[in-house]
This record gives structure tokens, C-alpha cells and sequence, in this order.
């Protein structure tokens, strides 16, 4: 009954018109190179201010899904990954197109994505609420736990170095301290400014992190960008399904690592492809030819990055906690719209829930017509002059910071963000702990001192609870264990 | 602008202790001992040790090195004259849209920085005008999202289709 409901929300024209022009944004946004998923989803947020929840959400999730496969485009006809997350088999890709087999590398990617997409938006839908379930017990004390394991995985799962993974998480946390502390309500970080009272607007500081210092990075260095290889969209399908179905098992694999990897807060659609691959060439029987441009390293992993996204949406609706920064800022849209994950909003509000869930499924399955229709138009999305997009993506994020907080200084945040993500990125500092730390700062505040005062001060109740005691165990090993791990390899290279 | 992790690591460990000062200062409540500084100063206080391992882990690695301590990747004047374009743009638009209004300034702004990129002054002519109109239909008569009207505002009537 509610999946029904929730269906007849998507179906309402101007909710299905939304979704409709997300997908095409998403697919357009995606296969830019450069440009990545969460751009695009930062470039949309003050637009989903306007619209009601369903169409929001729904519409940042299709795109998700969209912008994840269409990153596979430039990566085969360019070499260059259109995001992150395609990065993991984009020379496999291009060999192939380099070949002349552009059309079964994108046609194989393309229903592979699909399938690990599906795979992914079932898991959520199936896993999410009897998790929800279990975690209706939870108290602070797990909530602290479940945010602090969130920080700790962001760093240790950045490809960054753990200095650099942990100062861009403190700079996340700094940011989000400014203003109204949430349990005391007194002024921090304000230094007598009014505008700050009310904290730095989560939209801005997103758009300026993403994608404003985007245009700084283009604007320090225009690339021109290369010719595309030959592609026949006729002939795409051409023997895909044979590949398909050869390699049924290595697909299911990739949905399964997708859909953990992507769960564990910190590790993205990136970090679950390149793993999907590796574990695909270790277990291939013709782990031989990966490196030469074979669909048999494409395929797992391009499931795998599809199916993360699924697997990221389980613990940020569950729990409120971001499995990586796309739904860091779905988490974001969510407060927005006034609801606050977690278990509860599956009691209240399951229809719109449910339709979350159902849009992202239904996202996946028309992702194969809709991703053919961005192959077959991706010579024209190339011929754009980069100067002319970044020009007006520039000019949109300064209308999307004014439009959502009606206030010139909300386009300062953006700047100082945008200059801030800049320096960052420049300097090898992973900018998804920052927006982990932005999210997750405030819960791991409250949490922490809501469970100190229902312990008395005693820190041995937070470890008193079975699930708290574990999320506690687990998270102090993913920070003792790498020093353990440094210690001993010191050790033995000494004797 | 790439900095040697050494320079990085001093403007965090700066930065942290600064943080962590700065906890200092804010008021513990009565009733417990942890107060608004709590966090802060676990924060500060990271931040700084972290800048301390980016430095600890430059000198005895070696890794994290730029020649001359400061990098500047990209095309060199060029290259910084764009970033400067972008932040100027910002700038300009903070400074001057109350005043002049989002369609009177936004097609200068745009024409100024598809001209620098393009070297096509009559395709910059051209984003700036309709790319204007895109964006103020899209936002302000679709989105119904505010916009400055600035010098127009007795027009914006007229103007609002």
C-alpha cells in the first residue's frame, strides 16, 4: 500500500518532469570531465529549495544514478573519467574504444550500470527499513558511536595520507561549530558578526567546496579538450548481451562490493569501483588481458560504483549518517525539507520515503535508454566551449548561494569555500571528510554530551550497550590499528 | 598553488592552536564540566597534532616536497589572471547587485569571463545576454527564487513574464 502511494507521488507529472530533466542534467553534468557527481548535485540543491520534498529528492537521486554512468563516456572516448568514480577502469575503456570497440566498452558499461544500480536501489529498499527497525533502540550512545565511526572511516577510507585526511575532517568540524552551539546555545566562532550567528549556510559552503573551486581549478589551468574517438551509437548493443551474460557472476560480485563499500560511511563510488576491479583481476580467468582494454574489467566495476550509491543512501537514511559526500548533501536536502533521517522518518514518513527509494530504482532501470541517448549525444555535449560552461555554472552558483539565503554575504561563504576547496584539492586534502565533518559534527556534539549526562560522567556506559560497545570496539581499532600496523613494519625493518 | 606539506603543516598546526585557545575561552556550564569549548578544543587540538605529523612526516620521508616551498601549477600569469577572474566576478557581483540588479550586471560578468576564456567576443556577447535570460527565467520566474532588480526595480513589473 505505501509502495503504491509512493509510486502515485512519483507519477504526478510535474514530479516525473523534474525527474526527467534531472536525469538529462545528470547525464550532461557526468560526462564533462572534471565535472563530478556531487558538482552537479551541489549545482542543484538551491533549486531543489524551491520544489517539495519528493521531486527534490527523487530528482537528486536520478541524477546520482546518471552521473555515475555518464562519467563512463569520456573516460572511452577520451581518456579522461567524466568523475572519480569512473576513474578506476577508464584506460580499460579507452583501449578498447582505441581499438574500435568503443561500442560493446560503453554498451557492456551501460546495462552493467543498470544492473548494479538495480542491485543497489533493491538492497536499499529491502535492507533499509528492517535496519530501521533495529535501530528504533538506539540511543545517544550508539548515535555518538555511529558519527564517530563516520569520521573515522571518512579518513581511512581517503586516498589522501591520514594527516591530510584528518585535517580536512577538523576543518569540516570547525566549519560546522560556527555559530549556535546545538546543546548550549552559545555563540562560537562568530567574533561579533550577526551573519554568523545562524552558522555558514550549509548550500553556499557545498557550492563554493564543489563547484566554485571547479571553476577556480579551470580557470588556473583551460584545458583543451582532445578529439574524441570514432563511436557508432547504432552499433552499441551489438554482442553486449553475450558479455552480459558471460559475465553474470563478476556483476552480481560488483553489486555486493558497490553496495557494502558504498555503505561504509567515508568510501564512495571511487573507492567501491577501483576495489570491484582489483578483486575482478585477482578472481578473472582472464585476468591477463586486464590493462589491455577488456570488458571483463570495465564490467564489475562499473556495477560496483552504480550500486554504491544505493549503498551509501542505507546508512544516511537510517541513520543521518553519510555514506560519502553525495549523500553528505542528500543528508543536507533531507534537514531541509524538514526531515530528519533517521529510523523515525520510516514511521512517519514512509510514503515519501518509499518514493526516495522507488525513484532511484526506476532512475536505474531507464538508465539504459536515457545513458544511450548521452552516448549517442556526447559529441555534442563535447563540442561546448569550456569557457562558456564554466562561465555560466559560475554565474549559477552565485544566483543558487543568493537565491537560497536571499543574502549577498551567503555569496561571500561561497567564495571563501570555493577558495578554501581550491587550496584544498590543490594540496592533495580529500574534500569529502570536510563535508562529512560539516554534516556529522553537530550529531557527534549532542550525541556525546546527551550520553555523558544520562552517564554521569562515567565513559564505561559507552561502551555498556552491545551495539555501542561494538561501534565503539570498531571504531578505536580503525584508528589504533593502523598505528599498531606502523609500529611493528618499523620495528622489523630496524632488526 | 601547490605548498610544500611543510608550509602546510605550519598554517594547521597555527590554525589549531588558535582553535584550541579559542575553546579556552568559551564558558563551561555550571552543571557539567564540558561546556560550548568542548568540541573546539578536541578540534584545535587534532588539527594541530595533525600539522604536526604533515611536518614530522615531510622531514623524515621526504614526501610532500615543492621546490621552493611554493608551486604554481597551471599557466603561470595566465593562469592566475583566471582565478582572479572568477574571484573578481564574485566580487564585483557582491559589491555591485544590489545596486545595478541581476540583469543589468550578470550579462557583463558573463561576457567578461566567456571573452577571457574564448577569445570569441561575439559568442560572449551572446552567452551574456541569453545566458542571463536563461538563468533569470530558470531562477526568478520559474523557481520564483529572489534576484536583485537593482536600478530596474520600478521595471520589474513589466519585466517579470
Amino acid at each position: 500500500m505505501v509502495a503504491f502511494e509512493s509510486l502515485m507521488l512519483l507519477l504526478e507529472p510535474s514530479t516525473m518532469l523534474v525527474i526527467i530533466g534531472c536525469a538529462i542534467y545528470g547525464l550532461v553534468v557526468g560526462a564533462i570531465p572534471g565535472f563530478t557527481a556531487t558538482m552537479a548535485v551541489a549545482l542543484l540543491v538551491p533549486m531543489t529549495y524551491f520544489l517539495d520534498p519528493v521531486p527534490a529528492l527523487a530528482g537528486i537521486v536520478t541524477l546520482a544514478a546518471m552521473a555515475i554512468f555518464a562519467g563512463d563516456i569520456p573516460g572511452a572516448l577520451l581518456r579522461m573519467p567524466g568523475t572519480p568514480a569512473s576513474a578506476a577502469y577508464a584506460d580499460e575503456s579507452f583501449q578498447m574504444a582505441r581499438r574500435g570497440e568503443a561500442e560493446t566498452a560503453l554498451g557492456t558499461s551501460l546495462v552493467a550500470s543498470a544492473m548494479g544500480g538495480i542491485f543497489g536501489a533493491l538492497l536499499l529498499i529491502f535492507a533499509a527499513p528492517a535496519l530501521a527497525e533495529i535501530s528504533l533502540s538506539f540511543s545517544s550512545f550508539e548515535y555518538f558511536w555511529l558519527a564517530c565511526l563516520g569520521l573515522v572511516a571518512a579518513i581511512a577510507a581517503s586516498n589522501a595520507t591520514p594527516a591530510k585526511g584528518a585535517i580536512s575532517l577538523f576543518i569540516g568540524l570547525t566549519i560546522g561549530m560556527v555559530g549556535l552551539d546545538p546543546v548550549f546555545g552559545q555563540q562560537r566562532f562568530t567574533f561579533g558578526n550577526v551573519n554568523l550567528v545562524g552558522g555558514l549556510a550549509f548550500i553556499p559552503v557545498l557550492i563554493g567546496l564543489f563547484a566554485v573551486s571547479e571553476a577556480f581549478r579551470f580557470g588556473a589551468s583551460p584545458v583543451a579538450r582532445p578529439e574524441m574517438l570514432p563511436l557508432k551509437p547504432a552499433a552499441m548493443f551489438k554482442g553486449v548481451f553475450g558479455h552480459i551474460g558471460r559475465l553474470k557472476l563478476p556483476i552480481l560480485r560488483g553489486g555486493i562490493i558497490g553496495s557494502v563499500v558504498g555503505a561504509i560511511p567515508g568510501a564512495g563510488a571511487d573507492i567501491a569501483a577501483y576495489i570491484s576491479y582489483a578483486v575482478a583481476r585477482r578472481l578473472s580467468p582472464n585476468k591477463d588481458k586486464f590493462g589491455t582494454g577488456t570488458v571483463d574489467g570495465i564490467v564489475p566495476a562499473t556495477a560496483a560504483n552504480n550500486a554504491a550509491v544505493g549503498g551509501a543512501l542505507i546508512p544516511a537514511t537510517v541513520f543521518g549518517i553519510p555514506g560519502d559526500s553525495l549523500t553528505a548533501v542528500i543528508i543536507g536536502v533531507l534537514y531541509m525539507k524538514g526531515l530528519n533521517p533517521g529510523p523515525t522518518v520510516f514511521l512517519m514518513q514512509p510514503t515519501l520515503l518509499y518514493a526516495v527509494f522507488i525513484a532511484f530504482l526506476i532512475a536505474n532501470i531507464v538508465l539504459v535508454p536515457f545513458g544511450f541517448g548521452a552516448i549517442a549525444m556526447f559529441r555534442r555535449v563535447l563540442s561546448a566551449p569550456p569557457g562558456v560552461v564554466m562561465a555560466l555554472v559560475i554565474m549559477a552558483c552565485i544566483v543558487g548561494a543568493f537565491a537560497v539565503e536571499n543574502t549577498t554575504f551567503a555569496i561571500a561563504v561561497m567564495l571563501g569555500a570555493g577558495l578554501l576547496g581550491y587550496y584544498l584539492e590543490g594540496n592533495e586534502f580529500p574534500l569529502a571528510p570536510v563535508i562529512l565533518g560539516i554534516v556529522l559534527g553537530p550529531i557527534l556534539e549532542s550525541t556525546f554530551l546527551a550520553s555523558l549526562a544520562k552517564s554521569q560522567g562515567a565513559f564505561t556506559e559507552f561502551f555498556s550497550r552491545p551495539i555501542a560497545g561494538t561501534l565503539g570496539a570498531t571504531t578505536i581499532s580503525l584508528v589504533v590499528a593502523p598505528l599498531v600496523y606502523v609500529l611493528i613494519k618499523s620495528r622489523r625493518q630496524a632488526t | 598553488m601547490k605548498l610544500d606539506d611543510t608550509l602546510n603543516g605550519i598554517l594547521f598546526l597555527a590554525l589549531g592552536l588558535c582553535i584550541a585557545l579559542y575553546a579556552q575561552t568559551l564558558q563551561k556550564q555550571p552543571q557539567i564540566e564540558y561546556g560550548s569549548g568542548f568540541l573546539p578544543g578536541i578540534v584545535g587540538t587534532g588539527m594541530a597534532l595533525a600539522g604536526l605529523a604533515l611536518i614530522l612526516r615531510r622531514i623524515v620521508t621526504g614526501a610532500g616536497g615543492v621546490s621552493g616551498l611554493v608551486a604554481f601549477k597551471g599557466n603561470g600569469r595566465r593562469g592566475a589572471l583566471g582565478v582572479g577572474l572568477f574571484v573578481g566576478t564574485i566580487l564585483i557581483y557582491i559589491l555591485l547587485a544590489q545596486t545595478i540588479g541581476f540583469l543589468l550586471l550578470a550579462p557583463f560578468l558573463i561576457f567578461g569571463l566567456v571573452f577571457w576564456f574564448e577569445r570569441r567576443w561575439k559568442l560572449a556577447a551572446l552567452v551574456g545576454v541569453f545566458g542571463t535570460l536563461a538563468l533569470h527565467s530558470f531562477f526568478y520566474q520559474i523557481m520564483q527564487a529572489p534576484l536583485p532588480w537593482g536600478i530596474l526595480t520600478k521595471y520589474s513589473g513589466v519585466l517579470t513574464w
